[in-house]
C-alpha cells in the first residue's frame, strides 16, 4: 500500500513539474520535487529502496521529457543509492539536516546531469551552469525539503507511508 | 563473499552503459517519433492541458487578490466583495485572453504571406536544463518538424517533435537552439544561442570585431537556416570580446516573455517549399 501511495506522490510531483511549477520559478529555476521525494524516501528507508525509487522517478521524468531517455534515470538512481547510505549514519529526524542533504544531493545530481549533457555535445559554460542553475536549484530544493520533510517523516514512520 | 560484490558492481556498470547508450540515441534530432512516444506525448498532453488551464486561472485569481483583496470595513460587504472579485478575476482572465488573441490576429493580418496556426501551451519540460514547451496542435493540424513558432513580439522557437495532436517546441532560450540572426541596422550576421544566464538568456556569437554593435540595437533573423528572414529576436544589452579576442559576443534580451507563454503561432509555411 505504501508503495502505491509513494508512486502516486511521485506522479503528482511529475505532473506539477511539467505544468504549474512554471509559475513559481525563483531565480529562473523551479524545484525538482521528484528529487526531493527520492531524497526523503532514501534517507528514511536506505540505499536499496532509494536506488529503486530514484530509478522509477528518473524513468518517469525521462518519459515525460521525451528526450535523452536515461539521463534522469541514471542520475536519480545514483543519488537515491548515495543518500540511502546515510540512512543509519545521519540524524534523519531533523528537517534542517534533511535540508542540507537535499542541497548536497541537488548539487550532485545536477553535476551528473551536466556531465551527461556535455557528453551529448551540448555547450553549457560551467559558470553559467553553476550560478544560473545548480546553486539556485540547490537552495530552492533545500527550502522545499525544510517545508515538507517533517510531515513526510511522520507519515513514513507512523502514517500511511510506513513500511509494515 | 567477494564474488557477489563483483557481480553487483558489474551489473551496475552494465546498467549505466545501457542507459548511456539509450540516452545517445534518443535526442531530438531524430526524423520522427515512434508510435509509443507519440501516444505517450498525446496522453500526457491531455492531462497537462487541463492542469495548465487550472493553473492559469489560479494565477490570475491570486494576482487579483494580492492587488485588490484588502479587507472591507463592513462585515456583510466582505462576502459580496469576494464574489465580485471572483467575477472580476474571471472577466479579467477573458479580457487578457482576448487581448492576446487579438494581437495574434493582428500579426496574421500584417503577415498575409504567413500561414499561421494558433496553439495553446499545455506543458513544459519537467527539468530545468532545457527549454521545451508542448502545444496542443500536431500532425493532424498540419504541424511539421522545423516549422518556426512566433508571437507578435518576436521569435519563440521551432517545432522539434510532432505527435498526432501535440507538438514539442524548442525555445530559442534552450542551450541547444541556434538561430541565424543579424543586427538590424548594420546587417552584421551572427548566431543567437540560448544560455543559462537568467538575466540575459540569449547570446549572439561570432560577430566580427568591426561590427557596430551597440546597446539597444534590434536583432532579427537573417534567413540563414530554417527561420524566415526578418523575425525580431531581441535587443542588444551588452557587447564584449570573446575569450580569444577574435570575435564579439553580445548579450541579448529577448522580446518574448518566455516565462508567461500561453498561446503561440506556428508558421505552417515557414519551411522551404511550404
Amino acid at each position: 500500500m505504501h508503495m502505491l501511495i509513494f508512486a502516486l506522490l511521485l506522479g503528482l510531483a511529475l505532473v506539477l513539474e511539467s505544468t504549474v511549477l512554471q509559475f513559481v520559478r525563483v531565480a529562473g529555476v523551479k524545484p525538482d520535487l521528484v528529487l526531493v521525494l527520492v531524497v526523503f524516501y532514501a534517507i528514511i528507508n536506505g540505499s536499496r529502496e532509494g536506488a529503486f525509487w530514484g530509478f522509477m522517478g528518473g524513468l518517469a521524468q525521462d518519459f515525460l521529457s521525451g528526450y535523452y531517455l536515461g539521463m534522469n534515470t541514471l542520475s536519480l538512481t545514483v543519488i537515491g543509492y548515495l543518500v540511502g547510505l546515510g540512512h543509519t549514519r545521519l540524524f534523519r529526524e531533523n528537517q534542517f539536516v534533511l535540508a542540507g542533504i537535499a542541497f548536497l544531493a541537488t548539487l550532485a545530481v545536477e553535476a551528473i546531469r551536466y556531465l551527461l549533457i556535455l557528453s551529448l555535445g551540448i555547450t553549457v559554460l560551467p559558470g553559467e551552469a553553476l550560478w544560473g542553475l545548480i546553486l539556485p536549484l540547490g537552495v530552492y530544493n533545500a527550502a522545499v525539503a525544510l517545508l515538507f520533510y517533517r510531515r513526510f517523516y511522520l507519515s513514513a514512520t507512523e502514517g500511511i507511508l510506513r513500511i509494515p | 563473499m567477494r564474488r557477489p560484490r563483483i557481480r553487483k558492481a558489474l551489473a551496475a556498470v552494465a546498467f549505466a552503459v545501457l542507459l548511456l547508450a539509450i540516452m545517445h540515441v534518443t535526442g531530438y534530432e531524430r526524423d520522427e517519433l515512434t508510435a509509443l512516444e507519440a501516444g505517450l506525448r498525446d496522453g500526457a498532453g491531455f492531462v497537462q492541458g487541463g492542469i495548465m488551464q487550472l493553473g492559469y486561472q489560479l494565477r490570475e485569481g491570486f494576482q487579483h487578490l494580492f492587488f485588490f483583496g484588502r479587507p472591507a470595513e463592513i462585515e456583510e460587504l466582505r462576502q459580496r466583495i469576494r464574489e465580485l472579485e471572483g467575477e472580476i478575476a474571471t472577466l479579467r482572465e477573458y479580457q487578457l485572453q482576448n487581448e492576446r488573441l487579438r494581437q495574434l490576429l493582428d500579426y496574421r493580418d500584417n503577415n498575409a504571406g504567413a500561414e499561421t496556426l494558433v496553439a495553446d501551451v499545455i506543458g513544459r519540460d519537467p527539468g530545468n536544463w532545457f527549454g521545451v514547451v508542448k502545444v496542443n496542435r500536431g500532425a493532424n493540424h498540419g504541424v511539421r518538424c522545423d516549422q518556426a513558432v512566433v508571437l507578435p513580439a518576436g521569435l519563440v522557437g521551432r517545432v522539434i517533435a510532432v505527435a498526432p495532436n501535440t507538438a514539442d517546441v524548442l525555445l530559442i532560450t534552450d542551450p541547444r537552439s541556434g538561430v541565424g540572426a543579424m543586427l538590424q541596422d548594420s546587417r552584421t550576421p551572427g548566431v543567437v544561442r540560448g544560455t543559462l544566464n537568467r538575466s540575459h538568456p540569449l547570446g549572439m556569437f561570432y560577430l566580427t570585431r568591426e561590427a557596430e554593435a551597440e546597446r539597444g540595437q534590434l536583432v532579427v533573423t537573417s534567413g540563414l537556416g530554417i527561420y524566415p528572414k526578418g523575425i525580431p529576436v531581441g535587443r542588444v544589452v551588452a557587447v564584449q570580446k570573446d575569450a580569444a579576442g577574435l570575435t564579439l559576443t553580445a548579450d541579448i534580451e529577448p522580446l518574448v516573455d518566455f516565462t508567461h507563454l500561453e498561446e503561440v503561432l506556428i508558421i505552417l509555411n515557414s519551411l522551404p517549399g511550404g
